[in-house]
């Protein structure tokens, strides 16, 4: 009798087991058909299916910091202005915009009829409410509030010191659809700025009545843009933004759906791409060489620029000649080619190419000069100079131990190093991002391998950190002449292109000849991208793309 | 038995309070700031947010007000990963999708890898023993993600059976391969204890003596082999499976899988504190749970236990 009995329970044990593998196999076929249902057009519905690297960190405008959240929250939410897939700045909820003779009032007018997903009208007053709420913010809402600074609206400085209500900031709602913003200076690229997520329109009563839970989920924000959040499975691992049929340009979206899925490892990414369930994949690494000959790849600049960072004022490092003496033995053509090998370009000053150019097209990392380009002579001969100048023969280099490429690179800089620089020993120390942050802050460091991109398309978004009194100033280097040409681009100068561009250009010029940190290389972006699809723009700063511009044959 | 068990619960909870209070003080001297955009953030800003979240405050008096809420059941919100979600929300519903998978490839890979010890052990010396000690010493050398690597090619890439990755949809189907290449290992070590146990209890006097007896072959190996050769195996379950509940970083990686597995790493390597205290409470329940689990398994499989622990 208990012999069946556990027969029995063995037999149903195995039938579990079976019935699980059943689940499996029956809707297999739909594994299959999840493919082709995911594929860019079926049906009339056109979806474009995206792979991202991580989950949506916030859908709140000031508290979102990563591309993939501000992305997200930029297409469902509208500002002022947008940025169109060749990278020209398009008018989104403005309709029509006036700047007065000095450069330092603009009137931005409404469009008629544009609604919040709760049927309430989106008002000047929205956009005043979201730029004071960044004006006067604290805590987690306030990492946003050097974009009131850059834009330099008027008594932005006192305001942000809480010295001035905020009231008193230069921005106001003549009436119901018109924004008046006044700034202290002439401000270039103010119009690429407020295309950038912090500057989208809030509905205060709505925010009030969500409290602390306000972007949390999707259920937790208005929509007002070309696309509304459908679907957010779980912790934002998969979204879906569904084509919004009250935007006011809906006639002119083309893709009904975009789906997000977070997928973490790259080559699984690749394959999912290739089986066709995603219609545009990043490739890093080896893949990037993999697939350079696929009709479908692509590669552009990147957006950021490695470099080594160095703390000025630690002993050795404090000496021109030691910072100038790396900074010429490092063959950066090497190092991209063969180590880094995934699309990086070398860089030889601080600014990256493509962030920006003059109104004759000039790219303003091409107009300023190149730097340190691989010399072992000029590096020997400074370093022996250094050597009479100063007793330290060992530097330590920090690097984040999250990023596999970022060990190779500081492997190949220190053989570099101790080869050319006689005498000269490397230690290379990997540590947690956080970890080097922290060590950067407190100025505990001696050289840390250091990434900066710009978040809107101006020199002064990497130029800045190069300030006496930057917070981010964690080389602690300090140039009075420097300074000076920065305010000056930045006040008597703002409103003359050509004299702002000759101060940004020196400012460039002056910090990096001074190898304050040494520019090392500019990371590429290369992917593959289903030939169907057009428009999938990766712009560099702000918004990577607004998809109201992809379109899907 | 039921006072045996009360200590135990009591023991456990001050095990519990024990790991949470050295986890909140290595915690808090982790280098770094909690928050993200750290190096756009001026001095002030970070201490102005510490100062929103509490974070300012002296660490003992943090930790007892963690205790405190967590009786609760407020496990406070995430710094970074999601900002300000509440962490039960964030941990639940991951959780949830953890346990299945886990659950999935430790009922798989218990079932498969007795089958496979008994198989082996009743034949001794022939080519399923071979066969078994292969795949046992595969299961065990071989790390869960080279398992999942070949699956996700062949099933989930080249011969499209089964989702490649993770789809919310279709929950049950997409966790197929995960449970599968999680399972390997269990099913290894499983059919390895299982064998090596039953070939010693057969090789016992009180078998011979049974088999002497006469009594049929059946009853001789569910009655006298397997209940003697499960004390053994339970105690390497137990931990197996809690392994497998836990989740696993690089499985769920490869299938990007919402798991906790990966929102653990994340939330260490992120700073953020109340996950990882929340996962990690969690993970202590569920050892403690399990092993308790097998203490209450032993004792009504092996009755002699149970009478030596009242005694």
């Amino acid at each position: 009798m208990k012999t069946k009995k556990a027969f029995s329970i063995l037999v149903a044990a195995v039938l579990a087991v079976s019935s699980l593998a059943g689940c499996g196999t029956t809707p297999a076929s739909s594994g299959t058909a999840s493919g082709s249902t995911q594929t860019s057009s079926t049906g009339g519905t056109k979806t474009l299916n995206l792979a991202v690297q991580s989950a949506v960190m916030s859908l709140d405008p000031l508290i979102a910091g990563d591309a993939i959240s501000m992305g997200i929250i930029s297409n469902v939410d509208e500002g002022l202005f947008v940025v169109d897939d060749k990278g020209d700045i398009k008018p989104g909820l403005c309709k029509s915009y006036e700047v007065s003779k000095d450069q330092l009032t603009y009137t931005f007018h409404l469009r008629d009829g544009v609604k919040w997903s709760n049927g309430q009208a989106v008002t000047a007053q929205d956009f005043v409410y979201a730029w004071q709420r960044n004006a006067t913010s604290t805590g987690d809402l306030s990492a946003f509030q050097y974009q009131i600074e850059m834009a330099a609206i008027k008594n932005y400085e006192k305001v942000l010191a809480g010295k001035l209500s905020v009231d008193q900031l230069g921005v106001k709602a003549v009436d119901d659809k018109t924004i008046q913003l006044q700034l202290e200076h002439p401000v270039p690229f103010l119009l690429n700025l407020l295309a950038f997520t912090p500057w989208v329109p809030v509905n205060e009563a709505f925010l009030k009545s969500q409290g602390s839970k306000f972007g949390v989920t999707k259920d937790n924000i208005l929509y007002n843009g070309p696309y509304y959040i459908s679907d957010y499975q779980v912790g934002g691992s998969s979204i879906t933004l569904t084509k919004n049929p009250n935007y006011w340009d809906a006639a002119n979206v083309d893709v009904d759906k975009i789906t997000y899925q977070v997928i973490s490892d790259t080559q699984q990414a690749v394959m999912s791409y290739k089986n066709k369930t995603v219609d545009n994949v990043e490739l890093t690494g080896d893949l990037v060489s993999q697939y350079s000959s696929d009709s479908e790849f692509s590669s552009v600049a990147g957006p950021y620029n490695y470099y080594l960072m160095f703390n000025t004022k630690v002993k050795g490092l404090d000496n021109l000649n030691f910072r100038q003496a790396i900074a010429y033995a490092i063959d950066r053509t090497t190092l991209c080619n063969n180590v880094l090998n995934n699309g990086s370009v070398p860089a030889y000053n601080m600014t990256m190419k493509g962030l920006c150019s003059n109104s004759s097209g000039q790219d303003f990392s091409e107009a300023s000069g190149q730097y340190f380009k691989y010399d072992t002579t000029k590096a020997k001969q400074l370093w022996a100079k250094a050597k009479t100048e100063t007793s330290v023969r060992s530097i330590t280099i920090t690097y984040d131990q999250e990023k596999d490429f970022a060990a190779n690179t500081c492997a190949f800089i220190k053989s570099a190093l101790e080869k050319t620089l006689d005498g000269l020993t490397v230690n290379i120390e990997a540590t947690p991002k956080k970890n080097r942050l922290q060590k950067e802050s407190d100025h505990n460091y001696q050289i840390c391998m250091h990434a900066w991109g710009p978040d809107y398309a101006d020199p002064t978004a990497i130029l800045a950190m190069y300030k006496s009194n930057h917070p981010s100033n964690y080389s602690q280097w300090s140039n009075k002449e420097f300074d000076t040409l920065y305010d000056k681009a930045n006040s008597t100068d703002s409103g003359n292109e050509d004299a702002r561009w000759q101060d940004l250009i020196q400012c460039n010029n002056i910090c990096t000849e001074q190898a304050v940190c040494v520019p090392i290389f500019q990371t590429g972006f290369a992917q593959l991208t289903r030939s169907t699809v057009s428009g999938l723009s990766n712009h560099m700063t702000g918004i990577k793309c607004f998809y109201k511009f992809v379109t899907i044959k | 038995m039921k006072k045996y068990v009360l200590k135990r619960m009591g023991i456990s909870l001050v095990t519990v309070f024990v790991i949470l209070f050295v986890l909140f003080m290595l915690l808090s001297l982790m280098p770094g700031s909690p928050f993200n955009n750290q190096e756009k953030l001026s001095p002030e800003q970070i201490q102005q947010m510490k100062a929103f979240y509490g974070l300012d405050k002296p660490v003992l008096e943090r930790f007892f007000r963690y205790i405190i809420n967590m009786f609760h059941g407020d496990f406070g919100v995430s710094y970074n990963i999601q900002v300000n979600m509440p962490i039960r929300d964030m941990v639940t519903s991951r959780l949830l999708i953890t346990l299945a998978i886990g659950l999935q490839a430790g009922v798989l890979g218990t079932l498969i890898g007795l089958i496979l010890g008994i198989v082996a052990a009743l034949y001794r010396r022939t080519v399923w023993d071979s066969l078994t000690t292969v795949i046992s010493v595969l299961g065990v050398s071989l790390p869960s993600f080279v398992f999942a690597l070949l699956l996700s090619y062949f099933l989930g890439f080249k011969y499209q059976l089964f989702p490649l990755l993770y789809n919310s949809s279709m929950p049950m189907v997409s966790t197929v391969l995960p449970t599968i290449a999680l399972s390997m290992f269990t099913v290894a070590s499983v059919a390895r204890y299982t064998r090596t146990e039953m070939i010693s209890v057969m090789d016992s006097d009180y078998y011979m003596l049974a088999e002497s007896k006469g009594l049929p072959k059946v009853k001789l190996i569910v009655n006298h082999v397997l209940r003697n050769t499960m004390i053994s195996v339970i105690t390497v379950l137990a931990p197996l499976l809690v392994n497998l509940m836990t989740g696993s970083l690089v499985v769920e990686k490869i299938f990007s899988v919402p798991g906790l597995g990966s929102l653990y790493i994340t939330a260490i390597q992120s700073n953020d504190y109340n996950v990882v205290l929340a996962i990690s409470f969690i993970y202590s329940v569920m050892f403690i749970i399990a092993m308790l689990l097998v203490d209450i398994l032993y004792g009504i499989i092996d009755p002699r236990i149970r009478l030596a622990k009242e005694e």
